[in-house]
């Protein structure tokens, strides 16, 4: 937590010189938060060359308008929600492109292999069901997910970037918990079966 | 270890999340795109007051003269946008509406553009814009053309004006198109004195001498393919792309056989440039194509 404070005065200090036209200062806050707002980017558009356009996009246009943006207490969710509404218009674009006319309005992340790691020792086979059983979960309760397990964001936090108030942002977090919970179970199952097949009962 | 992230107290699950790694590099050349952009759009040239105020009285007056100059430069620098033959540019607008100017085109910007009034922009030539809403405040959004004005409330559509006639494609969102004083006394048509609305997917072709005309088209983005570098043909002679080559490029296309010009072609290419251009026309329409100085000279293979 003090760590993420101290992020935010850092953050703040650099918008502030950002106001000041310090093109260098601007250039520090996108080292700092490019990687997760790249990596959720990517999540959301599910295009990485999509996603490189978007942020240089963002960062452009946030730019010409930092005057009428004016200070900012929180920079770090202020560029996420700013990104997320970019990226749900970009699909929007996208679609419209393609003569699928319809609106977006949430994004559909999804969870691969690589991103999850199992405590206890298991097989292939276990982590196959968890991303399953991620991936099942609905887009709304993902997204949440996504957030806070990979962005280290608070409830506040995602409640702000994704729209909603903090209630909803709470239920669709515990809902989701519950859910991966199960996932317990079938690691303990899986592990047990796994044991028995190779003769250690 | 560090982006092994994990979960809150009392989330008990039996894995960890971790995050994918991003490439390196990725961040450094993201942001060299992006310095590049805003370095061209804000003035390179500052002025510190501190340093201005040690600097001796005596120089004072050549320095507020050098001031006035920056100043003066900087006004017409944003205020007007050329291209040149061969030449695209993106244009930001200070409300982050994205334009992007094709070759042989100007585009203006009222002088008093301000958060408040309304944002006027005068166009020669063809360009493809992208409007940012202004719900909060509606301030509108105006395209002068020589014969027609285009307002928007935030939208994306292709407006070009080149041979005495407009041409306005709406992709997405609501725009009013209205004739102004200069068409109004030539056009003799039923649009007249109105406001003409248009849905996307709609075409709006303005021609002094036949008039003006609304159709509903399928492929409406196929009219800022050129912002993409994409042409769409359909069913399209030689001499309308040998117009649009003109315009775009400012190359002449010279034949001694004029039969050839009649041909036609349909379906889509990618180009970049003009060679790039030319050598796939060259393949479509079996002929030879020589670019020489300012002009194409075409013959039979």
């Amino acid at each position: 937590m003090d760590e993420m404070q101290h992020d935010n005065e850092q953050l703040r200090m650099w918008w502030q010189q950002s106001l000041d036209n310090d093109t260098a200062a601007y250039g520090c806050i996108h080292a700092a938060l490019f990687n997760g707002l790249y990596n959720y980017a990517a999540k959301l558009l599910n295009d990485e060359v999509l996603a490189d356009d978007t942020l240089q996009d963002l960062f452009i246009k946030i730019w010409n308008k930092r005057s009428s943006i004016g200070n900012l207490q929180k920079v770090k969710p202020f560029f996420y929600t700013a990104l997320r509404r970019q990226s749900l218009n970009q699909l929007r674009d996208l679609k419209l492109r393609q003569l699928k006319i319809s609106m977006v309005t949430q994004p559909d992340i999804e969870f691969s292999q690589e991103e999850i790691l199992i405590k206890k020792e298991a097989d292939a086979g276990v982590k196959n069901k968890i991303i399953e059983l991620l991936n099942a979960l609905p887009e709304r309760q993902r997204e949440v997910i996504y957030l806070h397990y990979f962005e280290n964001m608070g409830l506040t936090q995602i409640a702000e970037v994704m729209d909603i108030n903090q209630q909803s942002a709470m239920n669709l977090k515990q809902r989701a918990l519950q859910k991966m919970r199960s996932a317990n179970l079938l690691t303990l199952f899986l592990s047990l079966c796994c044991m028995y097949h190779t003769g250690k009962f | 270890m560090s982006d092994i992230l994990t979960p809150g107290n009392g989330d008990d699950l039996s894995f960890e999340f971790q995050k994918k790694p991003v490439p390196v590099n990725k961040q450094q050349q993201n942001w060299d795109s992006i310095e590049g952009a805003i370095k061209q759009g804000t003035p390179v040239y500052q002025l510190s007051w501190k340093r201005n105020l040690m600097i001796a009285a005596s120089l004072l007056l050549l320095i507020t003269a050098g001031v006035w100059y920056l100043k003066a430069n900087k006004s017409i620098d944003t205020n007007i946008y050329k291209t040149d033959f061969a030449q695209v540019k993106n244009i930001i607008l200070p409300d982050g509406s994205k334009v992007t100017l094709n070759a042989n085109s100007e585009l203006k910007l009222s002088v008093n553009w301000d958060e408040k009034g309304d944002r006027q922009v005068w166009l020669e030539g063809e360009a493809y814009f992208e409007v940012e809403k202004k719900s909060a405040t509606s301030q509108k959004f105006i395209v002068h053309t020589k014969g027609i004005d285009v307002e928007v409330l935030g939208t994306k559509f292709n407006v070009n004006t080149r041979h005495e006639r407009a041409m306005v494609a709406l992709e997405e969102g609501k725009i009013k198109l209205s004739l102004n004083g200069e068409t109004k006394s030539v056009i003799k048509a039923k649009y007249k004195n109105e406001v003409i609305e248009m849905k996307p997917g709609e075409l709006v072709k303005l021609d002094t001498s036949s008039g003006i005309a609304l159709t509903k088209e399928q492929h409406i983005d196929f009219h800022s393919g050129w912002a993409r570098n994409e042409f769409h043909f359909n069913n399209t002679s030689l001499k309308d792309i040998a117009i649009m080559i003109k315009d775009v490029y400012g190359y002449t296309f010279e034949t001694d056989e004029g039969e050839l010009l009649k041909r036609s072609i349909t379906g889509d290419l990618r180009a970049a440039n003009l060679q790039e251009l030319v050598s796939v026309l060259q393949l479509t329409f079996k002929l030879k194509m020589t670019i020489d100085k300012k002009s194409i000279k075409i013959s039979h293979l």
